[in-house]
């Protein structure tokens, strides 16, 4: 069995090739839509450049080569790890990409986990007891949720918690003044963790409840349901044991499908939220203008959400046996 | 009664019925309710809602009045929400059905496509579409619209395959009509509408995107929209947060009847559910 899942993902490592070559060719092709090139700009930081001086940074970085041969340089430098130089910050954008990625997975991973736990587990009792008073407020509750812009949540969030009850700080990572080491600093960082975490999960974790319930509704219905009940299971161990399990499915395909949209949320919720993750990097690369190191996040967001579906697909086989048999 | 108009008036419909005519009402009578610039200072800055009546929703930092804010930001809102969903699916529609009626070859390249769409973060790419072309609110509009079509390609796709493999289909095949006649004709028109059902969902996310690009920044910066008005709201928010408040609520109610009326139209095409 060990063998077909390993097939599978080799299978799936060799599919996502075209996919990234292609996302390298959309960002190309972006790059050259930007009005200006790097001479230009690096000439308009200088303030001054005479065309010999503009034709001599051209050939530098060649810029006068045809546009195929362009890509095909900048295709070689992505594929070796180089995403280009953040001309405003003096960095190669790849480590200001790598210095900013654990605060964001501080922020994604419990975010997802906690967007996918409470989720199912609304979702699923929600469709025990369709039709009920509780299914009524956990449907309700969802379609706000849904309805609701991620950043405008965070803004109340911190009005609320942040300013009125000052239960919770309104932003950053750690507290800037206190010099904390030990449990102190992950006590500190939770606490800065909280708002920012659960305003990221609040819109997933509707969408999940929703597809929990549909899919929770539709296992209960299964055949093998009513076996088991007939066979004088406990209600709790057929919902969650035998129709929980096979209604997971679907959920887990969207945890893979959202992890895109995760991304994007991520930028406008460490933009409120002041947090120093990659989002804010984007948003701080809007502001200046540094399109390099715009387009690197774009770039390496994308191979993420490429390695999270391949997680997925992994998981899948683990949880259903029929994926490592096709 | 039929079946369709009995879901439409269930409560959730008329909530959500209720809500879009609201949108758009508030759209059309914007120019005719507040004649002047949103963007003009008219009033004393900062005066909270109820202050003073000729301000019901207050004034922001600038002065400016909110609810013409409001108003004005409705229409750019629907304007947005209209023309990108309009993209999408012209997009999605065009690559999903070719996919779907060419198959082999062409459908591996144009579902690659649609992968390569899918794979690249909607909001990042949206952001990145903006901050290269320039914020106008074409440039938003284009943004939105390429970077939401993959899921209306997925859709279109496994539609046409549906409605192609039928016998009517194979009927005007022997009755001698062209491939593109067959497609445009025949197939393209009875796979529409679980396509056409999709757009008030469509709208709905293109306004929150709107919205989301528009708070960082990235929006026409002479029109007034709910976004950048929750971004100008943020400098204020510890001491006037109404100002951030107001538009959100707005923006909140405007895709919520989006998504009630999507759920329920849907619920109408769909004959399995009850009535």
């Amino acid at each position: 069995m060990a063998g077909g899942v390993a097939w599978l993902a080799a299978r799936r490592l060799v599919q996502a090739v075209p996919v990234l070559f292609g996302v390298v060719l959309v960002n190309f092709l972006l790059m050259q839509a930007a009005p200006g090139d790097l001479a230009d700009v690096l000439a308009g930081e200088q303030g001054a450049a005479t065309p010999e001086m503009m034709a001599e940074l051209r050939a530098r970085f060649g810029l006068d080569q045809p546009v195929w041969m362009q890509f095909l340089h900048y295709l070689g430098n992505v594929v070796t790890g180089d995403l280009g130089h953040s001309h405003r910050l003096g960095l190669p954008v790849l480590t200001l990409i790598l210095e900013r990625l654990p605060a964001t997975l501080l922020l994604m991973v419990p975010a997802i986990l906690l967007a996918s736990g409470s989720g199912m587990l609304l979702g699923g009792l929600a469709a025990r007891r369709a039709g009920s008073w509780l299914d009524g407020i956990i449907s309700a509750g969802v379609l706000l949720a849904y309805a609701t812009p991620l950043f405008w949540v965070g803004l109340m969030g911190i009005v609320l918690f942040g300013v009125r009850l000052q239960w919770l700080p309104v932003g950053g990572m750690r507290d800037p003044g206190a010099d904390l080491s030990g449990l102190a600093l992950a006590l500190d960082t939770a606490r800065h963790m909280v708002l920012p975490v659960c305003t990221l999960s609040l819109f997933y974790a509707a969408l999940y409840a929703r597809l929990m319930r549909a899919s929770m509704l539709t296992a209960l219905k299964q055949d093998y349901v009513r076996t088991a009940r007939a066979k004088g299971l406990s209600p709790w161990q057929v919902d969650a044991v035998h129709a929980g399990r096979n209604a997971l499915l679907p959920v887990l395909t969207m945890v893979g499908l959202q992890a895109g949209a995760l991304i994007g949320g991520g930028v406008l919720v460490e933009t409120v939220f002041s947090w120093p993750g990659l989002g804010r990097l984007a948003f701080d690369a809007i502001l200046r203008r540094d399109l390099n190191l715009l387009l690197g996040i774009v770039l390496a967001s994308s191979v993420t959400v490429v390695l999270v579906n391949f997680l997925v697909d992994l998981l899948y086989g683990l949880a259903d046996p029929r994926v490592r048999a096709a | 009664m039929s079946r369709g108009w009995r879901l439409l008036l269930t409560p959730r419909g008329l909530i959500g019925l209720l809500l879009v005519l609201g949108l758009g009402a508030m759209a059309l009578a914007a120019p005719w309710l507040y004649p002047d610039d949103p963007l003009d200072m008219v009033a004393t800055p900062s005066l909270w809602p109820g202050q003073d009546p000729d301000y019901w929703l207050g004034t922001d930092l600038m002065g400016r009045d909110l609810a013409s804010g409001i108003f004005h930001g409705a229409r750019v809102s629907l304007l947005v929400g209209l023309s990108a969903a309009a993209v999408s699916l012209t997009i999605g529609t065009a690559v999903g059905a070719l996919a779907g009626f060419l198959g082999g070859r062409a459908e591996m390249l144009l579902m690659r496509l649609t992968e390569v769409f899918q794979t690249m973060p909607p909001f990042l790419f949206a952001i990145a579409v903006v901050a290269v072309l320039g914020p106008s609110i074409g440039h938003v509009i284009l943004a939105i619209g390429l970077t939401s079509w993959p899921g209306i390609a997925r859709l279109a796709r496994a539609e046409v395959m549906a409605v192609r493999a039928r016998d009517f289909v194979d009927a005007a095949l022997c009755c001698g009509a062209s491939s593109s006649r067959l497609l445009l004709a025949h197939v393209l028109p009875n796979a529409l509408s679980p396509i056409l059902v999709t757009a008030s969902v469509l709208m709905a996310t293109a306004m929150l995107t709107e919205a989301g690009l528009s708070f960082l920044g990235l929006s026409d910066p002479n029109l007034v929209s709910w976004g950048s008005m929750i971004g100008a709201g943020r400098e204020a928010l510890r001491t006037h947060w109404y100002m951030a408040a107001v538009p959100g609520v707005a923006l909140a109610l405007a895709v919520l009847g989006l998504n009630l009326l999507g759920d329920v139209v849907d619920d109408i095409l769909d004959p399995r559910r009850e009535g």
